[in-house]
């Protein structure tokens, strides 16, 4: 099973995504996080194949998080992914340093997820 | 015979006293002159070429009569034309009243250096007058020699002078006897009043820089108009009445014959730059770079080169200006045909400067009087017309300027609304597009499908609706005027909401403010009300009381309360309401959104749009009409 965790504060989004994902792939676990407060709660309790944030929240900015769990992350393999929908040019400026971060557009594509999804699962198979 | 020896010997008698005129001593007779006005010393001198004369006894008349006022550098004596470099001694004897009041003589100034010397007494040096210029030192002011002291009926008069330093040389301007009360008042005056100006000139220049750095887009023709006037305050103190030379009499001559010329040349290059850059597009390139080029090439040849040369170029360097005063007066004509903001007083400005450069022109050149107390009047004009001129000018440029940025302030605005809705419309399209992928793959997954399909149909309806509602925003937000063009009265706002909204109305007044107007625009009162009242509505579930719409006035406003009753608001969540990146909670983006709008919406109408959270008993919204 993979385990995937979406940290968004918008319920909408978070909830249409994780239909979305839930509905195509049986294999994979989606967990949701409201802030960065219960996505470090879960981050602190739980292994995450997967790590998608948004980076404008309430309580903390997902580059924040990242930083944050930054170590733990890389150690338990998580692919690392952030999108903002007004702010990809300062993201990538943050994070040119950190190629384990990939920032992606907000919903330009909601079909991207699921190519997320599909890459992990070839990576899994060829090692 | 006889006949012929008398004709013979009266001839003899004609020539020999045409021979003994011809060497009498210049004589000015003012025996009969009240003194009354001063009277101009021209007329016949004696004129003692490279002599330094210091006594009139015994002096033998000069075979070179000349007239004064007088430039020896255009003199000719025997056949040669005399240098402007030089020394020399003019004479004249004045035949005075017996009876007469206290007399002074005014001397303007004589290039560069005299003395006088009345009946052998020395009264007066001006600077330092000598044989070679190591020996000499110039000075310029105006001055009134007392004559009081000499009770004789003749004077002898001798004046001394040394150039080595100007283009002319002599007693170029004219001399005059008079009142000496009258003629040293009128000095003092004169300095008086050049100081006065240039206190003027130096305001206005030293407040245009400062104004200048403030006023950024408006720098380069305030910038030049400042130097103008600084250059203009330099020319009142440094030259016709020398004020600055009589405060500071030791002051370097070089340094302030220099200054004096410079202080020209920079008031009118950058009186001219200023109209220039006033109105670039009226300007065409080769006036600005020929002028500036032939103005810069003056200041430079004035730095450079000996005072002897850069003084004899003023003259061409008038002439040059006076045509390009014609120049500045068809640009600023044609900016006004242009409808470019100029002012009225720029016009009157720039004719009397072509006036006042006229008299400046024709008093240099000795063509005519000096026509001070006219050019007096004519710089005033200038400073006052000037400043006139300016305010007008920047005030309608600053105008221009500040509609500018409101345009680009609703452009903006209008930008922002863009982004906003691409940014925000991503997500009900994501929505649908996620949907449409589930719906494709339901075939495959028909137990998933039924599992989701009621919450998918649900889904896709609101992003549908949010995408209608976005586009209605935004087509809105683009067409609409945005100002107040309605004038309503507070039974007309009551009316206005009783009907269009169902809710409770409670309004209140005092029955004399009933009859006032309130400025507004319906159709956008009812956009911002809508978006309020919706909000409102949002918040309030089925338990909860209704909405009510609470309508208020006094003398100065009308005040409307969209008031709900629902679970109330954070200050988190307060504080971003109205900004452009408004999240509330689930499905509130849109909402967010919508009164981000509704409160730049009510700002374009010069109403208020504020929110107060009532704790847990909900959410006030208030909209302030100003009463005009």
């Amino acid at each position: 099973m993979i385990s995937l965790l979406i940290v968004e504060d918008d319920f909408a989004v978070r909830d249409t995504l994780k239909d979305f994902i839930e509905f195509m792939y049986d294999d994979v676990v989606v967990s949701e996080a409201v802030d960065g407060k219960s996505a470090s709660a879960k981050l602190d309790a739980e292994r995450f194949d997967i790590l998608i944030t948004d980076q404008m929240m309430p309580d903390m900015k997902g580059s924040d998080l990242i930083g944050l769990y930054f170590e733990k992350l890389t150690t338990d393999g998580t692919w690392i992914y952030v999108y903002s929908g007004q702010m990809n040019e300062e993201l990538q400026k943050k994070f040119q340093d950190y190629p384990q971060v990939e920032i992606i557009d907000k919903f330009t594509n909601p079909t991207f997820f699921k190519e997320i999804i599909d890459k992990f699962k070839d990576s899994q198979s060829q090692a | 015979m006889r006949y012929l020896r008398v004709v013979f010997g009266l001839l003899l008698l004609i020539t020999s006293l045409q021979s003994i005129t011809a060497q009498e001593r210049s004589v000015i007779d003012l025996r009969d002159a009240d003194f009354e006005e001063s009277i101009e010393l021209a007329g016949q001198w004696d004129f003692y070429w490279k002599q330094l004369i210091t006594s009139s006894e015994d002096l033998e008349p000069s075979k070179n009569k000349v007239v004064l006022p007088h430039d020896w550098a255009q003199e000719t004596l025997d056949d040669v034309r005399l240098s402007a470099e030089g020394y020399t001694t003019y004479s004249v004897r004045i035949i005075l009243p017996r009876e007469r009041p206290q007399l002074g003589m005014y001397i303007p100034h004589a290039f560069s250096s005299y003395k006088v010397i009345v009946n052998d007494s020395l009264i007066w040096e001006s600077g330092k007058v000598g044989i070679s210029k190591e020996e000499y030192r110039g000075y310029r002011e105006p001055k009134v020699v007392s004559l009081r002291e000499f009770k004789t009926q003749t004077l002898d008069i001798l004046i001394q002078v040394a150039n080595f330093d100007h283009y002319n040389a002599g007693l170029y301007y004219p001399l005059e006897v008079g009142l000496y009360s009258n003629l040293a008042r009128k000095v003092r005056m004169n300095q008086g009043i050049s100081l006065f100006l240039a206190g003027g000139f130096f305001i206005t220049g030293f407040v245009l820089l400062a104004f200048s750095s403030v006023y950024k887009n408006l720098s380069l023709p305030i910038p030049f108009y400042a130097i103008f006037s600084l250059s203009m305050m330099y020319r009142m103190v440094g030259a016709d009445y020398y004020p600055l030379h009589a405060m500071f009499n030791d002051l370097n001559f070089h340094f302030a014959i220099t200054m004096e010329y410079l202080s020209a040349y920079s008031a009118a290059l950058s009186g001219g730059l200023f109209v220039f850059f006033m109105y670039p597009k009226q300007t065409p390139t080769w006036t600005k770079w020929s002028y500036s080029i032939v103005g810069l090439l003056f200041i430079v040849t004035t730095l450079l080169t000996s005072s002897l040369f850069f003084t004899t170029l003023l003259k061409f360097y008038l002439a040059f200006i006076l045509s390009y005063l014609v120049m500045f007066l068809w640009i600023i004509l044609k900016a006004k045909k242009e409808k470019d903001p100029t002012s009225n007083y720029l016009l009157a400005t720039v004719v009397v400067v072509f006036v006042w450069a006229i008299f400046q022109t024709l008093s240099f050149l000795n063509v005519t009087q000096p026509f001070y107390e006219l050019r007096v009047i004519l710089v005033s004009c200038i400073i006052i017309l000037c400043n006139l001129a300016l305010f007008r000018t920047f005030v309608m440029r600053i105008n221009l300027v500040k509609q500018a940025e409101a345009e680009l302030e609703y452009q903006k605005s209008r930008q922002t609304m863009l982004s906003l809705i691409s940014h925000e419309i991503k997500m009900p399209i994501a929505t649908l597009q996620m949907n449409m992928e589930m719906l494709k793959m339901s075939s495959e997954r028909p137990e998933k499908f039924e599992k989701v399909k009621d919450k998918i149909v649900g889904l896709s309806l609101n992003a549908v609706e949010t995408i209608k509602r976005m586009l209605n925003d935004f087509i809105y937000f683009m067409s609409l005027d945005q100002s107040s063009n309605d004038k309503l009265s507070f039974d007309d706002i009551k009316c206005f909401i009783s009907d269009n909204w169902s809710f409770e109305l409670i309004a209140n007044s005092l029955e004399s403010i009933e009859k006032r107007q309130y400025p507004t625009d319906k159709l956008t009162l009812k956009y911002i009300l809508n978006t309020v009242v919706g909000n409102a509505e949002k918040y309030t579930k089925g338990t909860d009381q209704p909405v009510e719409i609470h309508l208020k006035a006094d003398t100065s406003e009308i005040l409307i309360e969209v008031r709900d009753f629902g679970i109330g608001m954070s200050k988190e969540q307060l504080a971003k309401m109205g900004s452009e990146q408004a999240k509330i909670d689930e499905n509130q983006e849109i909402t967010g959104m919508g009164f981000y709008l509704a409160k730049d919406l009510s700002r374009r109408l010069g109403h208020e749009l504020s929110i107060t959270s009532r704790g847990t008993d909900g959410t006030s919204v208030f909209i302030k009409i100003k009463r005009v």
